[in-house]
């Protein structure tokens, strides 16, 4: 439809030249006949004109007819660009329009659930009178079902936050020290999950470098908190983690190892992708929203970093976060030489 | 001893769970569920710590903590604002009017609250400010 509209407007230009063209060919043979004094009869001279005369008629009849196609053309660029323009701005508003619904839709979704969970921990501690063990147990899966409503929330607003290009971070100098001292109390507070498993945490080589990140201190423990909790979440009972850090090159890589249900070879190129899980992780845990390693790397990029990952399917999985020390190096191009 | 902590909170179930955890951890609590309420309560009862919600029928939380802190008879009193608006626009302004922290109800349960309380109620007895008779 666009296309013969197109086509139409090239056409009618075309059409419009042509006749401009004639009329134009006309006057110029008055004029001639004018000054040569003695009259003609139009075009019908055309048949006795010099081959350069001949030239300039063919030359005037397709000039123009080209002149008149041409400013069809720029008619169809021009509406184009301006329909371009409209619909970026329509899709500006309507992604405006979603963060902002996104937003208060969630701060209007906390309060019920802030009720819930509130009422679920005191009703879980037995402190308004004691439950027997399958009232227990409801409890226990109503709580982590709220809490993960409120994670989604969280990161839905994170995700709204960073499409508009919001970002609430302050960058400031920590010692990879106090990075590692963060990273041990992420697994001192994830322990207990991960006993529940039989899975050690362990975090090898104390790392007592004086080097300096430029990082925000919320986003990196959140990255390192996500990743752990993902490790523990797929990696089967009796299983192993490991977290490492080291300082390679003016980066200082974080990597966390798992010996995990792992990520098929299939999905690997689609993991960081918004909402995406891969098949077996599906399978493994109704938990996780497919949100949390694409906010990962979306914080990790927006400091200067980079994060990746090395898994085989059945084996486990390593992804590594990298960070450039003291703003020298870059967190991504390293992670790409690796 | 007993600290008066007042709760500013629309929300009644919540601040009934609240008012729940810190009596029972010894604190004296007295609440208020709108603007107009808060700023009487604030005056008369003069507490050692107020949890401020931001969202309020009438006065907004902003404006009762641009009030505490203007006035010099009430402007160390601490308030922590306990709230489920968590954008980071709204926690900046909250610090910057005054608030000692800023707290997002979803993210707590009501055991790291009293947490928070037991922090701060020290502080005030310190300045000897909300001491009776001073």
């Amino acid at each position: 439809m666009q296309k013969s509209k197109d086509y139409f407007y090239i056409f009618l230009g075309g059409s419009f030249g042509f006749l401009l063209g004639l009329f134009f060919l006309h006057l110029v043979h008055d004029l001639r006949d004018k000054e040569l004094s003695h009259p003609s009869d139009g075009l019908i001279t055309f048949y006795s004109t010099t081959i350069s005369q001949k030239i300039e008629f063919f030359g005037i009849l397709l000039a123009f007819p080209l002149l008149g196609a041409l400013c069809g053309l720029i008619k169809i660029l021009y509406q184009r660009i301006r329909e371009d323009k409209e619909r970026a701005g329509f899709l500006e508003k309507t992604s405006q329009t979603k963060s902002e619904f996104i937003s208060l839709a969630s701060h209007q979704l906390r309060s019920p659930l802030t009720r819930i969970k509130w009422s679920l921990i005191m009703m879980a501690k037995g402190e308004f009178g004691t439950l027997n063990a399958e009232q227990q147990e409801i409890t226990s899966k109503n709580l982590e079902s709220s809490e993960q409503a409120i994670s989604l929330i969280r990161e839905l607003l994170d995700i709204s936050r960073i499409e508009q290009h919001r970002f609430e971070f302050t960058p400031k100098f920590f010692l990879v020290s106090e990075i590692e001292k963060m990273i041990k109390k992420i697994t001192a507070d994830l322990e207990q999950t991960a006993n529940d498993k039989h899975i050690p945490l362990l975090i090898t080589q104390p790392f007592l470098s004086a080097d300096r990140v430029i990082v925000d201190f919320k986003k990196i423990n959140q990255i390192c908190q996500n990743l752990l909790e993902n490790a523990i979440r797929y990696t089967p009972k009796g299983g192993n983690i490991e977290v490492r850090m080291e300082t390679r090159e003016n980066n200082l890589l974080v990597h966390i190892n798992d010996s995990g249900i792992g990520i098929p070879q299939k999905d690997q190129e689609r993991i960081f992708t918004k909402f995406f899980r891969a098949r077996n992780a599906r399978l493994a845990s109704e938990e996780g929203t497919g949100l949390g390693l694409y906010l990962c790397r979306e914080w990790v990029r927006i400091q200067g970093g980079g994060i990746s990952f090395i898994s085989q399917e059945g084996k486990g999985s390593t992804f590594t976060v990298s960070l450039p020390l003291k703003g020298r190096g870059t967190g991504e191009g390293f992670l790409k030489a690796l | 001893m007993e600290h008066k902590i007042l709760i500013v909170e629309d929300d009644d179930f919540l601040s009934g769970l609240v008012t729940r955890k810190l009596v029972a951890a010894g604190f004296t609590v007295s609440s208020a569920s709108d603007g107009e309420e808060a700023m009487r309560k604030i005056k008369e009862e003069k507490p050692g710590l107020i949890l401020l919600d931001e969202i309020l029928p009438g006065i907004n939380g902003f404006e009762i903590l641009t009030h505490i802190k203007k006035d010099p008879a009430t402007a160390t009193i601490p308030v922590i604002m306990l709230t489920n608006m968590g954008q980071k626009e709204e926690i900046d302004r909250g610090l910057a009017l005054g608030a000692s922290e800023y707290l997002i109800k979803a993210y707590l349960s009501p055991d790291e609250i009293v947490k928070k309380v037991k922090t701060y109620i020290p502080e005030s007895n310190r300045s000897a400010r909300n001491t009776p008779g001073v």
